[in-house]
């Protein structure tokens, strides 16, 4: 049989008559995105997501299903395809009822994986929640005691009976280290050869040095007081912060290999020529400071802050980088110390733009709101629901062992299980979706159905792709699964309202491995 | 349960077992249960090859499917286009008000009526139309919902059922022709025919009495034409069962003495007794060269629709002695296949179902292929509210059907054939199911058709209430017996259709145009409508005009025309806005573009389309955003729901124009409206969702005003329930009709005083400006 002759992208392709175009664009690597499709199954044309531009046309055809044409000319990333992608990801999560990550996790500013570390105080495991807190947070003991916790306003048990006391839990493994005779040690890389100046010993500061050594730079740490802390150490009274654990946190930071200097003070016994020429990179963290002493480094200041690049920390000078009070964005420690880490990973990634950084991305996020009734019994389903444990010498104090376990065990758990590798999340990162533009009316409630010993169930994220309707049916499984109902209110359930376990006897693992989003998913959630 | 399980196997004993059957097996458990019981449904699971999921799936996706019990009596508010343009809303609460049913229930404490919205019923010029079991009422309003229902509880038994054996033997008095199709039965058809059987046989005189079908004239319905022995015929309309009597004894006097003496002693007995002022001996014959009937038929030109109320649908010599069968003959006898297929190609016929496929076309790439199983479909699933063509063409012409069946299978080579028929059109199932039986009987199907060698058999798939499976590959889907999902083409029907095999699904209107061109020939056919859309189209024409109906006219015709002169123009003080052509597909074209000719291509240049011809008429007092909001409704609960855009757009256009009539909406929502829509129009897999934008693109391209007053909180034609008040002007006579009337009790009564609508009890429900007698109600 002859092969079709016809263009994907430019380039030439040949493909027998009946190879849809999603086919032979895999052959020729290109990937074209799809939510509905997965190989060996029949292709269906659900989502939509995979259309392409016949060019002659301007028809947009889904890929997925098209087979190729003698002559056809294919493209799969043009503007018009792009913009329909992002349209059909934008319907789709304008019904999706889910929060890609915890709302506590959104509103810590450094971004911190707080779910996961409650599962893990909540397993008995301290020492891996702490490697849980330090991905993100260099200093834990201290934020422990000093944070005013944004992430504790956000939590969706707060409505109900009171929010989890996220930042006692942190300390509470950060503590827990502090007394360890063999506390974490983050792995770091080899020594790259680079070497970072950072001006002020502050928490921004320190969190930049912190992560900087982890990834294999040398730093130097220079401050105008005696000792290192910055704010933490000449701010804060030490009847919040007793300096025992200050000491202790820097000393861990100090002793991945950076050197702090003291009583240097930029413009008086240090220039601003010493730092241009002996360094790789500068962070400005200073804090509060006397800006005309960064005139010879050739920043823009503007009103008293360093002019940075628009949600970053890059100057307009190569390789120096400011943060913290000095791009004026509050006064929060825990701010800072984000900014540190952020200014660690720009740095990082100027020198090494392949390699994946060690940071956790800010990335798209679906977002229920706030919870209406009902709902918070459905997370209590993995929930103790007891009220809000106070340690018994009080928060000063901080939880012994057994009620730190308690109180992560109240936990909604609130983060999807499938936050690392849901299609739609992805995809509406990469087209730029925007979640709300669509939203209309009322919102579908939370329901999550633990029927199965394996397999959650949450139909709220449910983007009709039958799937795991098209596994089923493909295991003859004797009860399956169906859509029922149409339009709108199709949804997919077992047949004669049966359980899910009696639904899905083979196929219950292919159906949450393959199912686009956490609609299906393993029940035990996969630490990272 | 014992029970239960013997009843269920018995259905599946005399239906089949294989899943595509599910849904007759389904209607059939529907009919003896009223509803689907879960237990029936397992046990059909396990003592067939139907699989629970695929069982839960097609029954869940059906809406004539119920799943909880009913009560004894099914009362069904049309919810077509003509029935909601006239107040169906307003009747569905009225009866929702005399059930005494709260929020969502369906059915009243005593388990006597369920209330149930359904998808148009098409019997559009009697709108708003309520069906009671099988009893239907046009015309219905808010205030006469008590009495329909006292009646219905109150109907003498013994209703024979609307379909049958054929007309009774000829008497020699000559021919009396009632029309009974769907509409005229509706008007009181059945009744008319009732009483004028037992008058005549008081008469003594025995003319035959001929049911024919739909006459077109639906808005002047129930229709009788006397045909006498000699003379010109004459024809009554609007003929109510009380004139009956009158009109019998004026064309066939009682011959015996004694008889006539004693019915003239009755008769006067009862117009001493009987209140009525109009006397029913002195009733008018229409005049049939009336200038209304002149210039209502005149326009027209009939092929699908040849012989119009002349034929009973179900007579087969009446077809015969009306050329029926001989295009079929000639074909059999004098043509090769291609040469059928080429006549059709050649005359221009294109599909009359909507997109306008050229029909031979498509028959000859059925017939090229390499596969030699093949069939052909008749797609009567017209879904589409306002529209009854299909419907009408079904029962007035199932032999036409039919033959064009037969034609297209001969054409195409295919040796098996199904009619896919609406579930809500069981006089068309029924009519159809005996047309097939006679037709067997009579070897017009079967094996070796007049000898010539070919064979074919025909089969009916009844649809369960799903629009979406008038697309052909849905509608396929459904015959296979799963869940009426389209699917993306290509591969098209043609090449790959029922069961993988090459399939021709033609409309009904199209299959009976078939016969006519070939036995006239393609270049007769060529002469009627324009170079690229030949011949002519059958509509329903509903709505706010004088005269309503299914008329066919040629394609070209301009679509003043078809309202002004077919039409006869608006009501009495009424001004021309809108029309509304092809339904949920189509679009609203202003008055401004009356000069537009209905073709294909100019119909979709300016927004509209075909669709399958539903033509609905507006004038000043029609809202276009509750118009396009009516529309989206439909199609958001019809949207199968596969794909992306059609299952997420429809709804969110609906949402948003739901904001729009409740006075709720956002400057910015026009904007998202239209991106929402010009999204869901590129973006969906099938017809459905690629057109269901159309009436919404369409007004806010030529009402945008409208919509504009509606962000402001008004609603200029007085429609949008939200955006409008009732009031008592000084006219009022304090007559306190409406004070005793409005059910909200929003209106203190006060005698001779002007009254006042308390507004915050008041519901809307116009029952006040309905009865008031000096029209002293004002909507602002």
């Amino acid at each position: 049989m002859s092969l079709i002759r016809f263009r994907i992208d430019g380039r030439e392709a040949a493909a027998e008559p009946g190879t849809t175009l999603w086919e032979a664009a895999r052959r020729l690597s290109i990937d074209i995105p799809t939510l509905c499709h997965r190989v060996p199954y029949e292709p269906v044309t659900s989502c939509m997501i995979c259309v392409v531009e016949d060019v002659a046309t301007g028809r947009l055809l889904p890929a997925c299903s098209m087979p190729a044409a003698e002559g056809m000319n294919i493209a799969t990333d043009s503007a018009a395809v792009r913009e329909a992608r992002k349209a059909a990801l934008e319907l789709l999560l304008s019904e999706h009822v889910g929060d890609c990550e915890a709302p506590c996790r959104r509103a810590c500013p450094a971004y911190m994986d707080i779910p996961q570390m409650n599962r893990q105080i909540a397993r008995g495991r301290p020492e891996a929640a702490l490697a849980t807190i330090r991905r993100d947070i260099a200093l834990p003991a201290v934020l422990g005691r000093i944070c005013p916790a944004p992430c504790e306003k956000a939590c969706h048990r707060r409505a109900a009976d009171g929010a989890v006391h996220i930042c006692h839990l942190k300390r509470f493994a950060a503590d827990a280290d502090l007394a360890s005779s063999s506390p974490f040690r983050p792995d770091c890389r080899p020594p790259s050869g680079k070497k970072v100046a950072i001006l002020g010993a502050g928490p921004a500061g320190l969190s930049a040095a912190y992560y900087l050594q982890i990834a294999g730079h040398g730093c130097r740490i220079f401050d105008r007081h005696p000792l290192p802390g910055g704010a933490l150490r000449y701010g804060v009274p030490p009847e919040a912060l007793d300096r025992s654990v200050l000491d202790a946190e820097i000393g861990r930071i100090l002793a991945l290999g950076a050197l702090f200097h003291g009583e240097r003070t930029l413009g008086q016994n240090l220039t601003c020529r010493e730092l241009l020429e002996s360094f790789d990179a500068i962070v400005l963290a200073m804090g509060s400071t006397e800006m005309s002493v960064l005139d010879g480094l050739g920043v823009e200041v503007r009103e008293n802050r360093v002019v940075v690049a628009r949600g970053g920390h890059e100057t307009g000078r190569p390789g120096i980088y400011a943060g913290g009070n000095m791009i004026g964005e509050g006064k929060m420690a825990i701010r800072a110390a984000a900014h540190g880490k952020a200014m660690a990973a720009a740095i990082d990634r100027s020198w090494h733009p392949r390699e994946e950084s060690a940071e956790s991305v800010r990335r798209f996020h679906s977002v229920i709101g706030r919870l209406q009734q009902g709902e918070p019994e459905q997370f209590l389903q993995e929930a103790i629901a007891d009220g809000p444990l106070a340690p018994p010498g009080g928060f000063s104090q901080g939880y012994p062992d057994e009620m730190a376990a308690r109180e992560a065990a109240r936990c909604y758990q609130c983060d999807c299980r499938k936050k690392d590798c849901c299609l739609l999340r992805i995809y509406a990162g990469e087209y730029g979706s925007q979640p709300r533009r669509f939203k209309y009316g009322r919102r579908r409630s939370v329901r999550i159905v633990l029927e199965h010993p394996r397999i959650s169930h949450e139909p709220g994220k449910c983007i009709r792709c039958g799937l795991c309707v098209r596994i089923a049916k493909a295991h003859e499984e004797e009860i399956g699964l169906a859509f029922v109902g149409r339009g709108f209110d199709m949804r997919v359930e077992a047949p004669f309202g049966e359980s899910l376990d009696r639904a899905l006897v083979k196929c219950a693992r292919e159906c949450a491995e393959s199912c686009p989003t956490a609609a299906l998913a393993f029940r035990e959630r996969l630490e990272k | 349960m014992e029970d239960l399980n013997q009843e269920v196997d018995r259905i599946v004993a005399g239906i089949g077992s294989a899943p595509s059957d599910v849904i007759a097996i389904l209607h059939a458990i529907q009919k003896r249960y009223h509803y689907l019981p879960e237990e029936a449904l397992r046990r059909v699971c396990r003592t067939t090859r139907i699989r629970p999921a695929d069982m839960a799936g097609v029954s869940r996706f059906y809406t004539q499917f119920r799943h909880s019990p009913v009560g004894r009596h099914m009362i069904r508010i049309c919810n077509g286009t003509a029935c909601h343009v006239k107040g169906a809303e307003r009747v569905f609460e009225s009866f929702h008000r005399e059930l005494g049913l709260e929020g969502s229930e369906d059915t009243d404490r005593d388990g006597q009526f369920t209330l149930q919205k359904v998808a148009c019923l098409g019997c559009c010029t009697l709108a708003p139309v309520v069906q009671i079991d099988q009893v239907t009422y046009g015309h219905v309003q808010p205030e006469s919902v008590h009495g329909i229902l006292h009646e219905f509880l109150h109907r003498p038994a013994g209703h024979g059922p609307p379909h049958g054996a054929p007309a009774e033997d000829p008497g020699g008095h000559g021919e009396i022709k009632i029309g009974l199709g769907s509409c005229c039965i509706a008007g009181g058809g059945e009744k008319v025919r009732e009483e004028l059987v037992r008058c005549l046989q008081e008469s003594e005189a025995h003319p035959r009495v001929k049911r024919v079908g739909c006459v077109g004239i639906c808005h002047r319905t129930p229709l009788i034409e006397i045909h006498p022995e000699k003379g010109p015929s004459v024809l009554y309309d609007r003929v109510r069962p009380e004139e009956v009597a009158g009109i019998v004894r004026r064309h066939y006097p009682p011959l015996s003495l004694p008889r006539r003496w004693k019915n003239r002693a009755v008769h006067y007995m009862e117009r001493l007794l009987g209140d009525s002022g109009s006397a029913p001996d002195c009733r008018p014959p229409m005049d049939v060269r009336d200038p209304a009937v002149d210039a209502f038929l005149g326009r027209q030109e009939h092929i699908a629709t040849e012989h119009l109320g002349q034929m009973d649908p179900l007579d087969m010599q009446d077809y015969l002695d009306h050329e029926g069968f001989r295009a079929l003959r000639r074909a059999l006898g004098e043509m090769a296949p291609e040469e059928v297929a080429e006549c059709i190609r050649r005359s221009g016929l294109r599909g009359r179902g909507g997109a306008g496929f050229p029909t031979g076309e498509k028959w000859r790439v059925v017939r090229g292929s390499a596969d030699p199983v093949r069939y052909v479909i008749c797609n009567g699933d017209e879904g589409d509210p306002g529209a009854f063509m299909d419907r009408m063409i079904l029962e007035s012409y199932p032999f036409r059907v039919i033959e064009g069946m037969i034609l297209a299978a001969y054409a195409v080579g295919a040796r098996e054939g199904f009619f896919y028929i609406r579930a809500e059109y069981p006089l068309a199932v029924a009519r159809v199911r005996e047309a097939i039986r006679l037709c067997r009987q009579e070897g017009w199907l079967g094996e070796n058709i007049l000898g010539s060698g070919f064979s074919l058999d025909l089969a009916i798939r009844e649809g369960a209430g799903a629009f979406v499976c008038g697309e052909e590959t849905a509608l396929i889907a459904s015959v296979e017996g799963k869940r009426g999902t389209p699917r993306f083409r290509p591969p098209y029907p043609a090449h790959q259709g029922l069961w993988g095999h090459p399939t021709a699904v033609n409309n009904c209107e199209t299959l009976a145009v078939v016969p006519w061109i070939i036995r006239n020939g393609a270049e007769s056919f060529r002469t009627h409508g324009t170079e690229k859309s030949r011949g002519s189209k059958v509509f329903s024409l509903a709505g706010k005009i004088v005269r309503g109906g299914l008329i066919e006219v040629p394609l070209g015709i301009t679509i003043r025309e078809i309202v002004e002169d077919i039409g006869g123009g608006m009501e009495p003080g009424r001004r021309f806005k809108a029309v509304q052509i092809g339904g949920p597909s189509g679009g609203c074209l202003p008055a401004e573009m009356a000069d537009t000719r209905v073709d294909y291509e100019e119909l979709t240049g300016a927004g509209a389309m075909m669709g399958s011809g539903g033509l609905l008429v507006m004038d000043d007092t029609d809202c276009m955003v509750d118009i396009a909001r009516y529309f989206l409704d439909f199609t958001c609960h019809q949207s199968c729901g596969k794909c992306t855009f059609c299952r997420i757009g429809t709804q969110h256009m609906l949402e948003i124009l739901e904001d729009l009539c409740a006075g709720r909406a956002h400057r910015d929502d026009l904007q998202k409206l239209e991106e929402i829509a010009r999204n869901t129009r590129q973006g969906s897999l099938c017809g459905l969702g690629k057109t269901a934008p159309n009436p919404v693109l369409t007004t806010l391209a030529y009402f945008r005003g409208e919509y504009e007053a509606h962000l402001r909180g008004k609603c200029p034609a007085g429609r949008c329930k939200a955006l409008i008040r009732y009031s008592i002007n000084g006219s009022c006579i304090g007559c306190t009709l409406c004070a005793q009337r409005c059910p909200a009790d929003a209106i203190p009564i006060e005698p001779y005083r002007r009254h006042h609508i308390r507004q915050e009890r008041c519901t809307k429900c116009d029952i006040c400006r309905e009865v008031c007698p000096a029209g002293a109600v004002e909507v602002g």
